[in-house]
């Protein structure tokens, strides 16, 4: 299943809910699937931007595709009928654990990037797809400390998962960032190692670095670094959508627009290199 | 036979249905005739003051207005005395209410119930603005409502009053007929009591309003100190005051909220009908008494 184009988004937050109702020129936006309800909660305001054309991508954050006793089916139906209830072009969710043995830990956790743990991701991907309506994307996360004994490394990982599921990636241009920070490896080799033609979206957000980590906080402003992977992704192939993540410490109108106008430049400043590579 | 011959038990079984029917018929004629005295739909633009003024009175108003003045950081509340202070007189030259309330203010504290007795002074003005815009009922078009109410009414009502007429030359009694016709007198004057001022137009332009700001009340309900002061206003004319529950000018917006009618003593000279659809959840139980910033209905 192909995923439209969806343009520019932003993560829908109560907060923000003003600013986002104002702003014209968003394509789509990313919903937290667990935040709202199909039946009885689901926000007025995200119904009248769906009337204005915007379009609703449920994201998850606790289906825990990477626990190895499986993903629980309602949480995946759940999922199925916000993404029917919202009419969306996509449902989306992290590579990641948040429980394991009937223990949440409340945090996305990183996966190790194992042969035995990609067969269990596969595993979950295939059983969500198997009830979703729509497509089905899976986030690259930001991980603080690598599990020991990697057999391959991030991008070969990913480039597995989408390869054996079909599924799409929601590319996190702050998360390879972060992990490149954090790991010393090399943002651009990831980018350039990713099957980018699999990308459904990006997201873009901002982080902060403490005692020599770097942690991807949503809650300041995008670095130029991640900027230029923007650049960088929309130079080499045309991604559907992009969009700004912001969860906490919500600068003021101006400024978040401001950066969503940044979003916007480095778009056109990529798809210029590409043009010139072409031309 | 005819209505008017049937045996007094009979005709008070006929009579009091038709008397129930019409005074729903007047107050859905109450509700539904609300002539705004425009012909032309085109919706026109408010600014936050008219918004409140338009959905709930010069109280509303001077909410609103309160609101914006605290999120400047132009007044100051003393929760304690329920006293406003002016700190900062800055904004009177891009505030024109503020400006008239600011005179009426003076230097030193006053209580919100003190303003609230001079809200109808500091909007004076507003209610005739409305009117040209067609959102408020327009004075020489008043009678419009009040002759359909009354028509109806006085319909049903003239049936009982001649076979009060019959019964006494037939020397019949006719004590029970006109308890019922009292009765439906005490309802004719309670419909055309406090009749709405808002215009179907103006209903319409505030529907609108709270349509298009869902985004508003969900960001003034968790993070209002973001908000510009003139949104903030917005959003106590759209949701009333309750709508702002934390940050700095919540206690404020708190006291702002509106009390339950006082059972003596309690001054309705700030009552304005303001239509059906501003009693909402905002108001709560303050409608009814005057209490949803004039709300009535």
């Amino acid at each position: 299943m192909r995923v439209p184009s969806l343009g520019l988004g932003i993560g829908w937050r109560p907060e923000i809910a003003l600013f986002i109702e104002r702003r014209t020129d968003l394509g789509f936006i990313e919903v937290i699937a667990e935040n709202v309800s199909p039946r009885d909660s689901f926000p007025r305001a995200i119904r009248q931007l769906q009337e204005r054309g915007v379009r609703v991508v449920p994201h998850g954050v606790s289906l825990s595709l990477g626990t190895a006793e499986g993903v629980e089916r309602e949480g995946i139906e759940m999922l199925a009928r916000l993404a029917r209830a919202v009419d969306a072009p996509l449902v989306s969710e992290h590579i990641a654990f948040v429980r394991a043995r009937g223990v949440e830990a409340g945090h996305l956790l990183p996966v190790p990037r194992t042969r035995e743990q990609l067969r269990a991701l596969v595993r979950n991907i295939r059983a969500t797809q198997a009830l979703l309506p729509v497509p089905f994307a899976v986030e690259n996360v930001a991980a603080l400390v690598e599990w020991p004994g990697a057999e391959m490394d991030e991008a070969t990982f990913l480039g597995e998962i989408l390869e054996q599921t079909g599924a799409h990636l929601l590319l996190d241009l702050a998360n390879v960032h972060a992990n490149a920070r954090n790991h010393s490896s090399s943002a651009g080799e990831t980018l350039a190692n990713l099957p980018l033609d699999r990308v459904a979206y990006v997201h873009v957000a901002g982080g902060e670095e403490r005692d020599g980590l770097y942690y991807d906080t949503h809650a300041h402003r995008t670095p130029p670094e991640v900027f230029e992977l923007v650049r960088e992704t929309s130079s080499r192939v045309e991604i559907p959508g992009f969009m700004l993540e912001r969860d906490d410490h919500f600068p003021s109108d101006a400024e978040l627009g401001e950066e969503l106008d940044a979003v916007t430049a480095a778009l056109a400043e990529g798809r210029a290199r590409r043009g010139a590579h072409v031309a | 036979m005819g209505i008017l011959d049937l045996p007094g038990p009979q005709f008070l079984g006929v009579f009091i249905p038709i008397l129930a029917v019409a005074w729903i018929l007047g107050s859905i004629a109450r509700r539904m005739i609300k002539p705004g005295g425009r012909a032309s739909t085109e919706v026109p633009e408010l600014t936050s003051i008219e918004a409140a003024y338009l959905a709930g009175g010069s109280r509303l108003a001077l909410a609103a207005l309160m609101t914006s003045l605290a999120q400047r950081k132009a007044v100051s509340f003393n929760a304690r005395t329920r006293g406003v202070t002016v700190v900062a007189e800055t904004v009177t030259s891009e505030n024109y209410y503020g400006g008239r309330l600011y005179t009426r203010m003076g230097r030193d504290e006053r209580t919100l119930e003190s303003l609230e007795d001079d809200a109808d002074q500091v909007f004076a003005d507003l209610p005739e603005r409305l009117k040209r815009l067609g959102l408020l009922v327009a004075d020489d078009r008043r009678w419009i409502p009040q002759a359909t109410i009354l028509a109806i009414m006085g319909a049903a009502l003239a049936v009982g009053v001649i076979k009060v007429a019959i019964g006494l030359s037939r020397g019949r009694p006719v004590s029970i007929l006109l308890v019922v016709i009292g009765l439906g007198v005490v309802g004719l004057v309670k419909l055309l009591a406090h009749l709405p001022e808002r215009s179907s137009l103006g209903d319409k332009v505030l529907k609108r309003l709270r349509h298009r700001s869902a985004g508003l009340e969900v960001s003034t309900a968790k993070r209002p100190e973001r908000l510009a002061p003139n949104d903030l206003a917005l959003a106590v004319a759209l949701y009333g005051p309750a709508v702002i529950s934390v940050g700095p000018v919540a206690v404020l917006a708190q006291a702002l909220r509106p009390r339950p009618p006082e059972r003596s003593g309690a001054s309705s000279s700030h009552s304005r009908d303001c239509g059906t659809d501003s009693c909402g959840s905002s108001c709560g139980g303050g409608c009814g008494g005057g209490g949803c910033g004039g709300c009535s209905s």
